[in-house]
């Protein structure tokens, strides 16, 4: 099985399989491109070693999984947060390594990595209050209180 | 350092997109304001229609499930403020002599103007009501169905009865005395509709509200309305309250949604508007409980409304 080297933004290479490789789009589109195994590493500067790895780790296990359906908005995709219980250990990382895959899924178009990257923050959203979801993420309440206090009252109809 | 902030837009947007219940939508919108502005453009785009398909094994209450089909084209967008989509109607009885004199129902929005909220009703003499009754509340044969339409001529016929009675703003005559008292009494009954199961919502909803949520189900609008009647009747006995006549007893159907296609929650209140008072303005919901906050502060004693 042929292998192709992937260089991380910090200049580490790493032997795939291309096929493993592949799962990403944008590194399929790229070998296309190029139309032959290439011999240099391919650049991923985006990247770096740990999350690469990561990324491949993901890629390795899903090598055989079906393509995603072509239509981005099916339903299936859409409603369900539910995650395979490999997904979920694998996912099972700190915040900054969790943003960092979804960012890289982003980038080297591996949209069913992603998805199970956006379901895991889904799923650490779900089920809290306001104050509880930018207490885990660290996002800083930019409303006025006027704002808050409108917002709270449009929405206590359903609270009460 | 990669955290939640460092993502673009778009995958704030595809991490929201999962966020698919009513109640974690409410509280996403209320976090910060580019999730408030993310969850307000996401909010529904879909037809009502489309947000009422039959939940399987839910007891949604088919007439005035069948009432909004009517009005399914007429959707309404409350321009994204708050996170919601919103779309009502109304119906109900004006009471006089402590009998129903009338029944009226809510024409749809006045959308064409640019006016929302603002209500053409339309007033139905008792036996028109009943047409209409029948026609809203008959059941179809057809099991695929379930309800969820009346059907082209079974609307044509609705159309045309609408069409014999004349409208007036709503509005305007209540607004023609803005100095007077209003006299409401409000009563919720909660009901989820969409394609995903609505136990979650009723049982998280039971919670909030301490087990004081009715959903309901009923037989006919008329005698959805007509109870009500008698029961509003007991319960401004029990309160010692007096409202002088006519009054309108109005059922109000509105309809939320946060963006998903699968979460429409539909809230039933039912007021009680003195012939001098004012008309709901802005969000109903917040007239609606400050409205009953005076009641209960007034003591009045709110009676176990189940329908």
């Amino acid at each position: 099985m042929s292998q192709i080297i992937l260089l991380s933004s910090d200049n580490v290479e790493m032997k795939v399989d291309k096929e493993v490789a592949e799962r990403s789009i944008l590194i399929k589109n790229m070998l296309e491109d190029v139309g032959e195994t290439p011999d240099q590493a391919i650049p991923i500067p985006n990247v770096n070693e740990g999350v690469l790895r990561k990324v491949i780790e993901w890629c390795e296990h899903h090598r055989n999984d079906p393509p995603p359906p072509a239509d981005e908005d099916s339903d299936s995709r859409k409603k369900s947060t539910d995650i395979e219980e490999w997904d979920q250990k694998f996912m099972q990382v700190d915040q900054e390594m969790l943003f960092e895959i979804i960012l890289a899924a982003n980038y080297l178009d591996i949209k069913p990595l992603l998805d199970v990257g956006c379901k895991t923050v889904a799923n650490m959203i779900k089920g809290k209050s306001p104050e509880e979801i930018r207490k885990t993420f660290n996002i800083q309440n930019d409303f006025t209180p006027e704002e808050e206090d409108q917002i709270r009252r449009e929405n206590e109809w359903a609270e009460e | 350092m990669a955290n939640i902030k460092a993502l673009p837009m778009e995958l704030h947007i595809q991490i929201l997109s999962f966020i698919i219940s009513f109640y974690d939508r409410t509280n996403v919108a209320q976090v910060c304001k580019h999730w408030n502005k993310i969850i307000s453009e996401t909010s529904t785009k879909s037809k009502f229609k489309y947000n009422y398909g039959p939940v399987t094994g839910s007891k949604y209450p088919t007439p005035v499930h069948n009432l909004l089909q009517l009005y399914s084209e007429d959707y309404v967008d409350n321009g994204g403020k708050g996170a919601t989509s919103l779309r009502g109607i109304f119906f109900g009885c004006t009471v006089e002599n402590g009998a129903t004199k009338e029944y009226f129902i809510h024409d749809g929005f006045n959308i064409e103007e640019g006016v929302k909220g603002q209500a053409k009703t339309t007033r139905l003499n008792i036996s028109s009501f009943d047409i209409l009754n029948d026609l809203v509340c008959k059941q179809t044969d057809d099991d695929d169905a379930h309800g969820e339409s009346i059907g082209f001529g079974a609307s044509q016929v609705y159309k045309s009865i609408i069409d014999e009675y004349y409208e007036y703003d709503s509005d305007e005559r209540l607004n023609s005395k803005p100095d007077s008292k209003v006299v409401k009494l409000a009563f919720d009954i909660s009901c989820t509709f969409g394609n995903q199961p609505d136990e979650y919502y009723t049982r998280k909803l039971k919670k909030r509200v301490k087990d004081k949520i009715y959903v309901y189900e009923t037989t006919t609008i008329r005698e959805l309305v007509e109870r009500s009647r008698r029961r509003v009747k007991d319960a401004l006995k029990r309160a010692k309250l007096q409202i002088s006549e006519p009054y309108e007893l109005r059922f109000e159907v509105r309809s939320y949604n946060y963006g998903g296609e699968d979460d429409c929650f539909l809230k039933l209140s039912v007021n009680i508007y003195h012939e001098d008072g004012d008309y709901i303005k802005g969000n109903p919901f917040r007239v609606m409980r400050a409205t009953r906050n005076r009641l209960s502060r007034s003591e009045f004693h709110m009676p176990d409304y189940i329908l």
